[in-house]
């Protein structure tokens, strides 16, 4: 498909093939086909190659690290398209440079977090087929499937087709290997005045359809977890909010540190300019006070009413099997909010510190995700078993980096079809 | 249509954990999966301690946990009370373990081997059997049951499919008593119709005060504990907690 | 034409989506019996989901749908 001219005829390195683009395609695939291997392993013996069992007897976590990056790819996701879609509705001008990004990344997100269900799955080709022909409403798990899965997925899909469609009708003019693509992509637009208008008028609508629904689809995933009467520390309105802010500040962090790697993209560094990073900084930085401001008073609450069995789950995270892992992590959050609001404060902003801060966040938001699901689930018993443990085994760190060199690998690919930055403009 | 339910009379109950081993070679579970299980609690300091037993079944609750959570209705209530596992169903998500506050679920995390615990074909333990049928051999565990017929019975079928005490759906259907009531020594469970005023739980809870396991989380269990219950900071006697 | 179109791609979404949700999927409330495991409807999840998918193909209807000459925006 590549075209091996010098003379850029598509934007933005798209359908242009380099030896980088090749190598670093090459590491993600050897990185994926090893997921693929750790998975085939579990695929065929069972989840015992997992460290994941039963409560109870047992004293382990039935729900672990698939869980986690269940919650973390979908709430990357969630913030993700809601960070696009607002900057595009409030025309924020900084953003435009990174709507696309955060689109792409935002569904491809939304497929590894899909992935993840299914890898967490027993029987995962009874449950491919079990969810569309039984799911109940009545399980929390009916609005993560059919919401976030197919809903959240086949909306962002719409949306990312119909906003680059103005820009594929401009490529499918160009002479390339890609013009069949794009002008099927194009569908007939012809960038009528009509047509700009009706651009204009479905996108409006279209992002007050995408926002409510992301959010309520996000906020069932906290409910699956909040609305458990057995499992002290997961029962608190503040569970979805929670869900939702953090799921801002992750896909904040995230996209602060794909678009300063995008900044290598040719013509993209003038584009991706230190306001928009600072933007994005700044509502990472907001937010991220916000969410500590929840655990702060999620903490007070549980520490006056806690039952003994919900204290105990604090207990942990404050000075038993977690405590480390959760002051490192909220030692991270802390630190990153620092980062920002100093910059925030001094008008002065540093890339490398912005990423350095997204790069904290990015692994703090993966922990405050372990320590919601697996403390619960260990030391939240209610009868008197002895209190449980969960490490997770080589298979399960292979299959999840797996997962996130598959996502890499589908970022690169969106990278060569679709232009990273709106082309539009240049016509204008 | 009968309405189950199970009382266990904790003052008769010696913790002598027979219900446990009647469960395992009725239903063949897994080694380490106990769909009955007693606690055996100590309270106190030494040398003044207090020694409890807990037998914990599943409490096939009326307003189960598990029941609503499993996302395709292969965890359901039966009309009969008794809250059913189709493992022909499962998908193995593991939300209805998730979900319980009793931690009576177990996962098969593996392929399922037939013989749990012994080689029924080795001849030197064969003297032993004397002909008897292996747990894996019953062939009403691989039977369907109720209205429509679904996959309840019996553990130990395929790897990745969660399973827990089914009440002996098996035995019940058959007009049995559960395998843990039928082996208890000193008759501390019982199991009947409650509808019926006359079955021995019934009996039972009339002429003893009760209690249900962890009542304030409105789970609405189908099992009631006679006597009193253990009190706080009880702990188990063989597996201490991580902390002490 | 187009915007009759469009809005009754959303409007079959909607009905789609709340009839099986509220209709076609297994009942709400505390299970008493097997019905509550079952869906009334085979693949109402299905139903709901392509009903939530068609309220957003409205998109796609406005916006791709080849123009007439009598249009006007």
């Amino acid at each position: 498909m590549a075209t091996l001219t010098n003379i850029p005829v598509l934007p933005y390195g798209v359908g242009r093939i380099r030896r980088g683009w090749i190598a670093s395609a090459a590491v993600l695939l050897i990185i994926f086909v090893v997921g693929v291997f750790a998975y085939s392993r579990q695929f065929i013996h069972g989840e015992e190659v997992t460290g994941l069992f039963d409560v109870g007897t047992r004293g382990g976590a039935p729900w672990g690290l698939y869980v986690v990056f269940v919650v973390y790819f979908v709430g990357v996701s969630t913030g993700l398209m809601l960070i696009g879609i607002v900057a595009e509705l409030l025309k924020i001008g900084h953003m435009r440079s990174i709507t696309r990004i955060a689109e792409g990344l935002a569904i491809i997100s939304l497929i590894l977090g899909a992935l993840s269900v299914i890898v967490d799955l027993g029987q995962p080709l009874r449950g491919i087929i079990g969810f569309f022909q039984y799911a109940r409403p009545m399980s929390p798990f009916f609005g993560t499937f059919t919401l976030v899965v197919s809903g959240a997925l086949f909306a962002s899909v719409v949306y990312l087709f119909l906003t680059v469609r103005p820009d594929a009708a401009i490529l499918a003019k160009r002479k390339s290997g890609l013009a069949t693509f794009y002008k099927w992509w194009a569908s007939g637009y012809q960038d009528t005045p009509a047509e700009r208008a009706r651009r204009e008028r479905s996108s409006i609508w279209l992002a007050f359809g995408i926002l409510p629904l992301r959010i309520l689809a996000y906020s069932t995933l906290g409910f699956v977890f909040g609305l458990q009467v057995g499992r002290p520390g997961w029962q608190s309105a503040l569970q979805a909010p929670g869900f939702i802010i953090l799921a801002v500040v992750s896909g904040a962090a995230l996209l602060i540190l794909v678009a300063a790697a995008a900044r290598r993209i040719p013509g993209a560094r003038d584009e991706l300019s230190i306001p928009t990073f600072s933007w994005m900084s700044n509502v990472m930085t907001v937010l991220l006070v916000v969410y500590l401001y929840f655990l702060l008073a999620e903490l007070l609450t549980t520490g006056y009413t806690s039952t003994e069995a919900s204290w105990r789950v604090t207990d942990s995270l404050l000075t038993g099997q977690y405590a480390v892992l959760n002051w490192v992590s909220i030692g991270m959050l802390v630190l990153a909010t620092g980062m920002g609001g100093w910059q925030m404060v001094m008008r002065n902003y540093s890339l490398s510190m912005m990423v350095a801060a997204g790069g904290l966040v990015t692994i703090s938001a993966i922990l405050q995700r372990y320590l919601i699901i697996v403390p619960s689930l260990t030391t939240g018993a209610l009868l008197p078993y002895k209190e449980g443990t969960y490490a997770p085994t080589l298979i399960e760190y292979g299959v999840v980096v797996g997962l996130v060199a598959l996502g890499a690998l589908m970022f690169l690919a969106f990278l060569k079809l679709v232009p990273i930055l709106e082309i539009q403009k240049e016509n204008d | 249509m009968p309405k189950y339910g199970m009382t266990i009379d904790l003052d008769r109950c010696t913790g002598c954990r027979s219900c446990m081993v009647a469960c395992k070679i009725e239903n063949n579970t897994t080694q380490n999966a106990f769909w009955m299980y007693v606690f055996r609690l100590e309270e106190g300091k030494f040398p003044d301690t207090k020694i409890s037993f807990l037998p914990r079944p599943c409490q096939h609750c009326d307003n189960a946990p598990c029941v609503k959570v499993c996302p395709v209705g292969a965890r359901y209530k039966r009309e009969d009370g008794i809250v059913a596992t189709d493992w022909d169903r499962c998908i193995g998500c593991r939300y209805c373990e998730v979900a319980c506050p009793y931690g009576v679920n177990s996962f098969n995390y593996k392929d399922p081997k037939k013989s749990q615990y012994m080689d029924w074909e080795d001849p030197d333990i064969q003297v032993a059997t004397a002909g008897a049928v292996p747990s894996w051999a019953n062939p009403s565990l691989n039977e369907k049951y109720g209205s429509e017929n679904r996959s309840i019975a019996g553990s130990n079928h395929i790897k990745g499919v969660m399973e827990k005490c089914t009440f002996c759906v098996q035995r019940v259907e058959k007009d049995m008593l559960p395998a843990c009531v039928d082996t208890c020594p000193t008759h501390a469970l019982q199991f009947g119709d409650l509808d019926d005023p006359d079955s021995a739980p019934s009996v039972a809870i009339k002429e003893k005060d009760g209690f249900k396991l962890l009542e304030d989380r409105n789970t609405q269990p189908r099992v009631t504990y006679l006597g009193s219950p253990f009190g706080p900071g009880a702990r188990e006697i063989e597996r201490p907690s991580v902390k002490d | 034409m187009r915007g009759f179109l469009t809005i009754l791609t959303i409007l079959a979404g909607v009905v789609l989506a709340v009839v099986s949700y509220f209709f076609m999927a297994a009942p709400l409330g505390q299970s008493t019996n097997e019905s509550f495991s079952n869906p009334r409807v085979p693949f109402a999840a299905t139903g709901f989901v392509i009903g939530v998918a068609l309220v957003f193909i409205s998109a796609i209807v406005y916006e791709v749908l080849p123009e007439s000459d009598s249009e006007s925006v």
